[in-house]
């Protein structure tokens, strides 16, 4: 074969095969555009934080602690308002919260001017900050030393601090950016973390989270990133496929020659369907397909071919189907002439049925548990 | 206008199918043809030709996709007009394509050998319903539409040169295909 041989045969392939390229994903200025946007605003954050940190001192920005947060509004605002008032007087003040805390050493507090308004402020009788300060302020002991972002080591507790805030930018980039939710975009997602939704692992106190789903009781994470996860076993994705199964349904079922006959097929309990690919094959020589239809599945984006034998659907939802049935696409077929007396079956084959489990940070293939569906008709 | 209400203005026999069918598709038909012949004289006889063959051949048939019926037919003629004209005036985006498949293909023109186009198409198919949806949409953008790999790239959202490796590995993959299935390769 040579090379204009081989073009004389692509003009052969399969028509659903051109038509399938021709109405391919087209230039989407959102999708490619989207990204830059994104990472400008992450780069806007970011800066934003840093800068707040560095020049506001305290991590207001994460801290989960309120007093500490209103503090350091407050020494905002006395920042911006008269940044040079510091009393010397105040200086024994704000030290001492650090050496009451015995989690930052005295030679790590910034001899930031920032910092002295946001201890000063933590006395009632000069407080100047709006009212919802002043339940914590009232404190004999400050709440939270304001040194805590100087720490050059956060202990475990302000680690925990971090995580709604580095929880809400991980769901927010893994929205925008993993639009099928089938892959560990950011590496620094945790395993089988509720992260992955935008939640953070822990309340604001520090104490542990708890998983808000637990697929089964003896899963392995199927979120899990590690590569050295093992996959999950059959009795795992048993589990997580819950009552999921397609739906094959066609009326009449006793048909005649000439005649025609509509084949729906639909899903039920979708068991939070993520993507799914079908082949619907059927015997030729007695069937002939009239119409392919989408029935309005819940798909973002799907596709339906007829072939010769067979029609293939697939289609994707962004988020996880939550819904209780969905009606995937109908098939109208006309019994040939000829055709014999005797059964035909229609058999429904899964190729690919994605689900993700609450609180899983990728989608799991359940298409080796999930059965055909076989509908038999007659041919009177 | 949608393909449905263009398709059955031909069956109509109503002309106005074949503006609309100019208007809808005129610029990827004609993007098609000059992608094989690289003129733009011969890329207008071929739209043409290609309005002519649709408007004999759709009362008889009913495309659901109109515009990779249109597709199907004018780059049918093209490739027919640029095997008539011969040598002249090479060097259009199908001869790229026939220089990059050539590495895969030694073969030369003028050999003779058994060649069945339509079992190859057949092969050719199956293969790439085995591959990814993505992978053979590059490919069929290439090597069906002449598509270059910057326009494919655009169209995707990708990076020409993930393109140009997809379609160096899809190419691998297909002639290791069709060998095993005992194509003329």
């Amino acid at each position: 074969m040579n090379t204009e041989q081989f073009m004389s045969a692509l003009q052969e392939v399969d028509v659903a095969l051109v038509e399938e390229a021709s109405d391919g994903p087209r230039r989407n200025p959102v999708r490619i555009y989207g990204r830059w946007i994104a990472a400008a605003a992450v780069f806007v954050l970011v800066i934003s934080g840093v800068w707040a940190a560095t020049r506001y001192g305290d991590g207001w920005m994460v801290n989960p602690d309120p007093a500490v947060r209103s503090q350091t509004s407050t020494a905002f605002f006395e920042k911006t308002e008269k940044p040079e008032t510091v009393d010397s007087a105040q200086e024994p003040v704000s030290s001492a919260p650090a050496a009451q805390s015995g989690s930052v050493s005295s030679d790590a507090v910034k001899p930031s001017t920032a910092m002295q308004p946001s201890s000063a402020a933590a006395s009632p009788g000069e407080n100047t900050a709006p009212a919802p300060a002043a339940p914590s302020q009232a404190s004999p002991e400050p709440a939270t030393p304001a040194p805590v972002a100087s720490d050059p080591e956060p202990s475990g507790e302000e680690a925990f601090a971090e995580a709604p805030l580095r929880a809400g930018i991980e769901g927010f980039l893994h929205d925008l950016f993993d639009d099928r939710g089938a892959g560990p975009i950011f590496p620094f997602r945790r395993s089988g973390s509720a992260a992955a939704n935008g939640k953070p692992d822990s309340d604001p106190t520090g104490s542990p989270a708890e998983p808000s789903v637990s697929p089964a009781p003896d899963a392995q994470t199927p979120a899990g990133p590690e590569p050295s996860a093992s996959a999950p076993d059959a009795q795992t994705l048993l589990a997580l496929r819950g009552n999921a199964a397609f739906v094959l349904s066609a009326e009449p079922r006793i048909l005649h020659p000439g005649e025609e006959v509509t084949v729906l097929v639909a899903l039920d309990n979708p068991a939070r369907m993520t993507s799914l690919d079908l082949t619907l094959t059927y015997d030729k020589t007695v069937l002939s397909v009239l119409q392919c239809k989408k029935e309005n599945p819940p798909m973002r984006m799907d596709e339906l071919h007829p072939g010769d034998g067979a029609v293939a659907y697939g289609g994707y939802v962004e988020n996880p189907y939550t819904g209780t049935q969905a009606s995937l696409f109908s098939v109208r077929f006309r019994v040939g002439e000829q055709a014999s007396p005797g059964e035909t079956t229609l058999t429904l084959s899964c190729r690919n049925y994605s689900v993700e489990p609450e609180g899983a940070a990728r989608s799991v293939n359940l298409k080796t548990v999930m059965d055909p569906v076989v509908l038999t008709l007659t041919v009177a | 206008m949608e393909d449905r209400d263009i398709v059955n203005l031909f069956w109509a026999r109503d002309e106005a199918a074949l503006k609309e069918s100019e208007i809808k598709y005129g610029k990827l038909l004609r993007k098609l043809s000059l992608g094989v012949l690289r003129s733009e004289e011969d890329s207008e006889e071929i739209l043409n030709d290609t309005y002519l063959a649709a408007w004999n051949s759709i009362p008889d048939n009913r495309p659901n996709n109109l515009g990779a019926y249109l597709c199907r037919i004018a780059r049918n003629l093209s490739l027919n007009k640029r095997r008539w004209r011969g040598a002249e005036k090479r060097n259009a985006e199908y001869d790229v394509c026939l220089e990059e498949l050539s590495e895969f293909l030694p073969g030369t023109a003028g050999v003779e050998e058994e060649f069945d186009a339509r079992e190859t198409g057949r092969l050719i198919s199956s293969f790439l319903y085995t591959q990814d949806p993505k992978h053979r949409m590059v490919f069929l953008r290439r090597y069906w539409y002449f598509d270059t790999p910057e326009e494919i790239a655009e169209r995707c959202g990708m990076k020409v040169n993930t393109v140009k490796s997809m379609l160096y590995r899809t190419k691998c993959r297909l002639f290791a295909y069709l060998k095993e299935k005992g194509g003329t390769v």
